[in-house]
């Protein structure tokens, strides 16, 4: 059977991923910088009564953008697979950090649309909807850090030096972001400045590596189906 | 490094080899992203230090410069030890390469040692992270340093495994001397941003 199609297609949903997610966290909640941590519970309140409609528009893209990252998640164990030389330990933990991210990916959402939901709430049960959707996306890399680990692991170490499926740039690159993205276990601790979720080192590093690896996967996986899956 | 005038004289006009690498040049996006990031980190503290002056300087004060300029010195001295090691490797000396290897790793952990016990003075004299700007970012910038110190500990331990595999007396392979290279730059990297913290945070301050 040819599976070509789906394959094909698999290599340009990371891009999609990030247009619909963007699309949700950017164009239309205007969550970058996210709301400030220090704000108090009635502000926060008022920017999901205000933007009631937006915000719950927002939240359903970003939990659609789940169904983009299930084929990009599906390749990327394939691709470990075929770098491993069968079903190992990598490809497994891959599988499994991939399916945690899949689901924070729609948690993360469904908690903004928890805190728009009623408008007439008390301020502190929307702030705590809120607080868990902003700790557990930029917080939560435990669930997804795994995701840039291994493959740098895979990239760097089970793939040969000559003609690896994946350029060896790209592993290097993969190592950066889980080392950058690891600071990001401090937004638990502040509420300001550089290592809090609206922070320079608390969201901007991560954000701008988030994008870019994005943007990056259509031309690193489009290749790979083109060469390694016929 | 290979010296530039050696390729350019073994080489005739024209047809000059590409400059050496060390290491592999997909490493150096990784080095130079760090670098960036670092450069961000103390862009950050010198911001913090210009904008509240007494909080450093009393910050400054309760550190231990001693334990500061040791970690400085045993850092340096185990970059000397990578280097010598290569050129050990280099000159097919595998064992006496493995032994300045087993000297960078275990000065390594002299800085993790001197490092927690000079954390540990900090922390029983009330020092805390969350309340104090000074604090925050030294615990931060030297914990996240720190954990550069930790993978390059690692690194050279699978270097001191590497040693064990090459032949004596025996010209050590591309790859060999590649992989030795990229581990070389990396801990020479840690060693170059410690120096930067320990000129911000101890000299500084």
């Amino acid at each position: 059977m040819n599976h070509r199609f789906l394959e094909r297609g698999a290599a340009w949903c990371g891009l999609v991923y990030l247009m619909l997610f963007g699309m949700g966290w950017l164009v239309l909640a205007h969550f970058f910088p996210p709301i400030a941590p220090t704000r108090n519970a009635a502000e926060v309140a008022r920017i999901f009564e205000e933007r009631h409609v937006i915000l719950m528009l927002a939240s359903v893209f970003m939990m659609c953008s789940t169904w983009a990252l299930l084929p990009v998640s599906a390749l990327l164990v394939m691709i470990i697979r075929k770098i491993e030389g069968g079903v190992g330990m990598v490809t497994l933990m891959i599988g499994f950090t991939l399916a945690t991210y899949l689901v924070m990916n729609f948690y993360t959402p469904f908690s903004f649309a928890l805190a728009a939901f009623r408008p007439d709430r008390a301020p502190e049960i929307v702030q705590y909807a809120s607080d868990y959707a902003f700790l557990q996306f930029m917080g939560g890399i435990p669930m997804f850090l795994g995701v840039w680990a291994l493959s740098a692991y895979a990239i760097l170490v089970q793939s040969p030096r000559e003609n690896p499926m994946i350029p060896r740039w790209f592993g290097y690159f993969n190592l950066w972001a889980a080392i950058l993205y690891l600071p990001e276990l401090l937004v638990f601790f502040f509420k300001d400045g550089p290592f809090a979720w609206d922070g320079i080192i608390g969201f901007w590093i991560p954000a701008i590596i988030f994008i870019i690896y994005f943007l990056l996967t259509p031309f690193i996986l489009v290749p790979v189906v083109r060469k390694h899956f016929s | 490094m290979n010296q530039p005038g050696i390729n350019s004289s073994a080489m005739g006009a024209g047809e000059r080899k590409p400059p050496h690498i060390p290491g592999e040049a997909e490493l150096w996006i990784f080095i130079l992203g760090d670098l960036v990031i670092f450069g961000l980190f103390f862009a950050i503290w010198g911001w913090n230090h210009a904008s509240q002056p007494a909080l450093f300087a009393e910050g400054g004060a309760q550190m231990s410069w001693a334990i500061g300029l040791a970690n400085t010195l045993v850092l340096i001295t185990s970059s000397a030890a990578v280097a010598a090691g290569l050129t050990l490797v280099r000159q097919g000396q595998g064992t006496a390469a493995r032994r300045a290897y087993q000297l960078a790793a275990a000065l390594g952990g002299t800085f993790v040692v001197l490092k927690v016990v000079e954390y540990s003075q900090h922390i029983l004299a009330g020092a805390s992270a969350l309340n104090n700007v000074f604090f925050m970012y030294y615990f931060v910038f030297t914990g996240i340093h720190l954990l550069h110190v930790l993978v390059g500990i690692g690194a050279l331990l699978l270097v001191i495994r590497r040693c064990r595999q090459l032949q004596p007396n025996t010209p050590p392979g591309e790859r060999d001397v590649a992989f030795l290279e990229g581990i070389g730059v990396f801990w020479h990297l840690v060693d170059l941003l410690w120096i930067v913290l320990f000129f911000l945070i101890y000299l500084a301050s």
